[in-house]
Parts: C-alpha cells; structure tokens; sequence
C-alpha cells in the first residue's frame, strides 16, 4: 500500500499529525496529508470514515485532539480575514439560512467578501432556474444545493471544500455543476476538494484521488496514474503471491481477504500480462475504493 | 399470545424508553423526589396516622399513575403512525390493546385504593375512568386545556349558581338510582372513545398525524423560547411569522446597507430566534395579551377576579419577558450548521474576541429584558389599578419585585463557554425555571431573616454578578471559538 504522497510544490493545505476523537471512537489518527496549489482531489471513504470530521478540522471549523491545519500557511483555528476570503465551503447539508430567500443569502454572503462576481451569480441563479425571491425552505434539495454551491464559488475562493456537493442532484445538475468546477479550476487554478460517493463523477473531473481509512489518508495518488498501475489478479494464492513477489508489486487488498487481491506496480514501466496460473485484469475506480476502504 | 404481550409490554414501556434515550430520566426523578417530599409533608400536616399516611399514599400514587396514563397517551400517538397503521399487521390492534389495558388497570387500582380509604368504590372508579378520558382526550386535542386555564377563574361562580346546584341534586338522585346502570355506560363509551384514538392510516389520519406533528414541533420550539425558521403557510404560520416578522423587517434595513458593522450582520446570520428584534417582539407580545386579559376581565363578568388576577399577570409579563433571554443554549444550537459558514467569513472575529462579542451581546439583551420587564409589569399594575381602584394599594408590588430581583444572577448563562456547552435537552430547558424558583425563595429568605429590602438585594446580586463577569471576561480569551456552538462539547 503507497503512503501519503508527498508533493514538492507549496501546499495550500497542510495536516500533520492530526487526530479527533469522539470520546473513546479515533475518527482521525495521526493523519498527514498536504495539498499543493491547483490539484483537486476528489476524497474518498465509506460511511463513518470521518470524510466530513477531516473537512471541517481542515477548515479550523472542529478543534484537533493533537496534530496542526495550516491553510495559505496559517493556522486554520486563526486564519485571517485575507485567507478566509480566499475560502469557499459547500457543507454537506444544504438547508442553510432557510428563513431567507435566495437573493437575500447571496446579498448578506455579498456584505462579508471584497471580491464578488455577481455576472457569475445571476448567470447561474438563471441558469440553475433557482427563483430568487422563494425562500430557501421552499425550494428544492437540489436546488438548495446548487444554490449552496452558487454561494461558495461567487467569491472565486482559491481553495474550494465540497463535503458531498452532488448527493442532491439529478445527473443534469451533477454534470451542470462538474462543468462549472472545471470552468473554476481551469480559469482560476482554484485548489478543490471534494467528497462523493459518485464514483463516475469523480472519474469526470478529479485529477487525483484520496481515500480516507482508519482513520488516515490510506492512499492519495492521480486517478489516472492509479487506473492504469493496478490490476487485479486471479489464481491459486501459492501462484498469486509468487507473482506479486516476482513483478514487485503492492498489494492493496488487505492481507487475508478472500477472493481476487488488487495489486499496483510498485515504480514505472507497464503493468505485467496474464499468465497461465494467474490471470490480469483491468480494475475500476469502484474496485479500488471496495479495496482500499474495507 | 406471547407475541401480543410482548408488544403491549414494549409500548407501555416506550414512555421509559423514550426518556432514556433523550436523556430525560433526571427530569423524572427530581419530580419523584418532589412528589415523594410533598406527600411526606402533606402526611405529616395531616396528623400522622396511619388512615392520613394511607390516604397520602393512594393520592400520590394516583397521580403517579395519572401522570404515567399521560405519557403513555402522548408515547401512543406518535407511535400510530399511519404508514405504520397501513402496513404493520396488528398494530392499531395492539396500540389498543395497551391503551385498555392501563385504563382497566388504573380503575382496579381506583377501586382497590377508594375500598382501602373508604370511599364509594363504585363511584370513585366511575369518576377515575372518566377522567382518564378527558385526560387522554385533552392530550389528542390541546384546545381543551384553554378550557381547564379558565376553570379556576369561573368554577366558583359556576359551581355556586343554581342551575348547577340542581343539576348537581338531579344527578346524585339518577346516580343513587341507577349508579350500575350509570357506571357501565360511563366504561362502554370510554372503551369505544380509547379505541377509536388509534387510527387506521386512512387519509383523515394521514392529515391530522401531519397537522398534530408540525404543531407538536411548534410547542417544542416555542417552550424553548424560539421560533420557526420555517413558519408553515395559512393560519398555522400566523403565529411564527408575526414572531419572525420584525427581524425580516430588520435584515431587509441591514442588507440594503452594505457598509453595516459585519457584527450586526453576524447576529442577522444566527437566526431570528437568537435575534434580539425577536426578544422584543415577544416581549410586547407577552405585554399585548395580559393588557387584553385585564381588559377583558374588567368589561366582562369576570370583573371581580381581576384583583385576584392581577398578580399572576403582573409576574406572568416578567417571567414571559426574562425567561427566554436564558435559553440561549437552544437557540444558539437551532442555527449552529449555520455558524460554520459564519465562521468562514471575512470579518468575523476568533476565539476571545467572539466568546466576548457573544456574552457581551447576551448581557445587554438580558439587562435590557430585565428593565421592559419592569417597565411593562409596572405599566399593567397601573393600567388594572386604573380600572379598578385607582387609589388602592399595588397588589403584587411586592412578590413582582421579589421574583425581579431574584432573577438578577441568572445573567450569568450569557458568559458560559459556548464552544463546551451541550446539545440541548428538556432537562437543560427547565434549567432557568428550576434555578429561578430556587433564587425566588432564597432571596425571600434573606429578605426575611435580614429585614434587608429587595433592592438592597438586588444591588448585592448585580455586584456578585460583576465579580463573575470580571472573572469569566479573562478567561474567555484563551477559550475556543464560540462558533458554531459546542464545537469541542
């Protein structure tokens, strides 16, 4: 299993050591993670696996048992008005400030940001078909997510936190919203993180992915480069192993789990072919995940 | 048959159950104490014989069981849930079952307790299933309570009249007569009403489950001294939306005004219900109704109760207008999602500058409470005194300012650490009643055994409070952020 990949270049977010508990229950352990400037991760786990507790400790917004959160290379518990402006949150539930209309959530957000682009807003409330003047109880779980979403890109943040953004959306609105986060990480080299469930959203716009297990950053690599280095390999385990020794590979299914293990190579070159005793396939992003996360 | 048992077993239960999963038992036990302190009270007064001690026991344990035939009516209708109702094989049968089991054992005890008090055992059963009945109908539907709040102003004037003196004579004569007659119609049309509470899952049912459920949300919200983000359209929403409507006024005069102090506009962000336009709102609320009622008593027949009502009223403004000033812990937890995204905001102060921003903000709400309390209380006196007597002595002068000056340290909620305080809980929401009493009796008490008048007291009060504050205001420096609340709970 590869360890936390350690990029060179200046990290927008950096975690060291960080650990939260929920009294007896370690949710984060340890966990050490950075994130350079640009790159958007797409952060995976299973229900419970702490995705939203490592968001909000990333964001200052929980206290860490141990360990540090710096973001624009200040701590996040004393971050100041200049890189708070900097930030976009898109919280996993939506039903936010429901006693106001639209118009008056993006008016109020408005009097707080010095940077507002509001040619942005009004194209997507138009686009969005969000009403304006409804309030934001009456409106849809969809569209209170999008309009969520409206909200944390209206400032044009440099790093853009997503907890679960498309979980309301039908898949109009979840590739309406992929197009927009691209358009924002193209234009605006923005830092975004983002938590799914959907796998085939994140194969759509992540450049790399994170999964989140045990309480640590099991795996963080780019999707591409995770795709087309693992396999999963099927034989007599005897024949397995003899072949993960021989080609020096890493095993990601955990030790002693039944059935197919998935392998990576280990440093460049080309993935090894079938051989009689033991056949190579193909895996998906959903293989990965059922592997790394179990 | 051991299936049905075990799920009567399970439902008379569930009160207990959801108690204890709401972490509600502390409640429950301190009414016990409370209950078993008065009893033992009562028993001593009466004389301490064993008949006076016995009747004490059957009394209390009556209302034991009456308070317990409460819990399991209001447990009984959530549970008859019509999707439930519709789907579940026996499950209105059951509900119904449970519900005639408790009746029919409540009336054994009525019988076995009146037998061993020698009272009429007929009777006082028949008199026990009856109440039973309006209990649980009063519980289905509120409204009837209005009823009982205005029994003790007209019940002496009722009862007294002749109309119901005969109507009383009539009745025993019937009784006397045909009392078995009497008690078995009196059981058969209570076992027909119990059994027709539990619904089926047609599409009245349907309605009124969803009607009783957002209305049950409505009560919840507002005894914890907040209001609906979301007041529901048509006649229902009237009540949330006038509470709501002069921080809609407010945000709208804020919002146009984007040079506004980002301070102002962070307490615009926490909700209407932790709003101070909303304190205000309620307290002239609170002051409209009891200046309503004592018109309402002095051009109507309910004159001569108006002096016996006045000091209720009077103390009904103050504890309408300070009570809700102290229940912050709900309604700062109402809007803490939304705190998060507050906490992101540029120009929202950190740590010691916030935890003071906050406490700082619910002082000035709570003094300013304090004083409309004293202001409106004295301005009802005077206007019922008008009325009345215009040179007769204040009725409630007196008590008002005691229970006033008693309320003083109370202030003290508004500096705790937000960041540590707990979700909040029913036993959390009694809180300021409980510590209020206790503080009314305490300064009676050193009024008392002192001769030291209130406001001596109350300037005592306000300097401890100081102390207190003086003490909290260093060391809310170095404690997190109050934002959003009980983050490090």
């Amino acid at each position: 299993m590869s360890s936390t990949r350690i990029d060179t270049g200046t990290p927008c977010v950096s975690l060291q050591g960080l650990r939260v508990a929920f009294g007896r229950q370690t949710v984060l352990d340890g966990l050490d993670w950075a994130l350079p400037v640009g790159q958007v991760v797409g952060l995976l786990g299973r229900n419970g696996a702490g995705k939203t507790t490592l968001i909000e400790t990333l964001l200052g917004l929980r206290d860490a048992d141990a360990g540090r959160v710096v973001l624009f290379g200040q701590s996040a518990l004393a971050l100041d008005d200049d890189a708070r402006a900097r930030i976009g949150y898109v919280p996993q539930r939506s039903d936010l400030f429901e006693w106001m209309t639209a118009d008056q959530l993006l008016a109020y957000f408005r009097s707080f940001y010095p940077r507002w682009n509001t040619a942005k807003v009004d194209g997507l409330l138009s686009r969005w078909d969000i009403a304006r003047d409804k309030p934001i109880a009456k409106l849809s779980g969809g569209q209170q997510q999008r309009l969520s979403i409206i909200r944390a890109l209206a400032h044009e943040p440099e790093l853009l936190v997503l907890d679960e953004p498309v979980s309301s959306l039908d898949p109009a609105g979840r590739r309406d919203f992929l197009r927009e986060l691209v358009d924002q990480v193209v234009d605006l080299r923005t830092t975004v993180v983002f938590s799914t469930h959907i796998l085939s959203d994140l194969e759509r716009v992540a450049l790399d992915v994170a999964f989140l297990s045990g309480g640590n950053i099991a795996l963080h690599a780019t999707l591409d480069d995770l795709l087309e280095s693992s396999v999963r390999l099927a034989g007599a385990p005897a024949d397995v192993q003899g072949f993960v020794s021989e080609h020096q590979l890493d095993a990601i299914t955990r030790q002693g789990a039944a059935g197919p293990i998935i392998v990576r190579r280990r440093g460049a070159g080309g993935v090894p072919a079938t051989t009689p005793a033991v056949t190579v396939e193909p895996v998906t992003l959903e293989d990965l995940f059922m592997a790394l996360t179990e | 048959m051991n299936d049905t048992l075990f799920s009567i077993g399970r439902i008379l239960l569930g009160p207990w159950q959801l108690r204890r999963s709401q972490g509600g038992l502390w409640g429950l036990a301190l009414i016990a104490v409370l209950c078993t302190l008065t009893a033992a009270v009562i028993g001593y007064v009466s004389g301490g014989t064993s008949h006076a001690w016995l009747v004490v026991i059957v009394v209390v344990a009556g209302m034991w069981g009456l308070g317990g035939w409460a819990m399991l009516v209001l447990n009984v209708f959530p549970q008859n849930h019509p999707t439930f109702a519709r789907l579940v094989p026996h499950h209105a049968v059951r509900l119904r079952a449970t519900l005639l089991c408790a009746w029919g054992a409540l009336l054994v005890f009525a019988a076995a307790g009146s037998a061993a008090c020698g009272l009429p055992v007929l009777a006082c059963t028949t008199g026990v299933a009856a109440t039973l009945v309006v209990v649980a109908a009063a519980l289905r539907w509120p409204l009837l309570w209005m009823l009982g709040c205005f029994a003790p102003f007209v019940g002496q004037s009722f009862a007294q009249s002749t109309w119901v003196q005969e109507t009383l004579a009539a009745v025993a004569t019937i009784w006397t007569a045909w009392h078995w007659a009497i008690a078995g119609t009196m059981a058969a049309g209570s076992v027909a009403f119990l059994a027709a509470l539990v619904r089926q899952g047609d599409a009245r049912h349907v309605a009124s489950y969803r009607s009783r459920r957002n209305s049950d949300l409505r009560f919840s919200l507002r005894a914890a001294g907040m209001v609906s983000l979301t007041p529901p359209d048509g006649a229902a929403g009237i009540v949330a939306r006038a509470d709501g409507s002069a921080y809609h006024a407010w945000m709208r005069h804020v919002l146009a005004r984007p040079a506004s102090s980002p301070m102002v506009r962070v307490q615009l962000g926490l909700g209407p219900s932790a709003h101070w336009t909303t304190r205000a709102t309620g307290a002239l609320v609170t002051f409209g109704i009891c200046a309503v009622m004592v018109a309402l008593f002095r051009f109507t027949a309910l004159a001569p109760f108006l002096t016996g009502t006045l000091g209720g009223l009077s103390i009904g403004v103050v504890a309408g207008i300070i009570v809700p000033t102290m229940q912050s812990q709900a309604k700062l937890y109402q809007t803490r999602r939304e705190q998060a995204l507050l906490m992101l905001l540029p120009g929202v102060p950190r740590q010691g500058r916030l935890n003071r921003w906050l406490s700082g903000q619910l002082t000035l709400e709570f003094v300013a409470s304090w004083v409309a309390a004293l202001m409106l209380a004295s301005l009802l006196d005077a206007m019922a005194l008008a009325m009345v007597d215009p040179h007769a002595r204040p009725l409630v002068g007196d008590g008002r300012a005691m229970i006033q000056v008693a309320l003083i340290p109370l202030v003290a909620f508004s500096w705790r650490s937000w960041a540590r305080v707990s979700a909040p809980t029913a036993l959390n929401a009694m809180w300021p009643y409980l510590l209020g009493a206790v503080l009314t009796a305490a300064t009676w008490g050193v009024h008392r055994a002192t001769g030291l008048d209130y406001t001596g007291i109350g300037a005592v009060y306000v300097l401890l409070a100081l102390a207190w504050f003086a003490v909290r205001w260093r060391r809310m420096a170095n404690e997190p952020s109050a934002f959003p609340v009980g983050r490090v709970a």
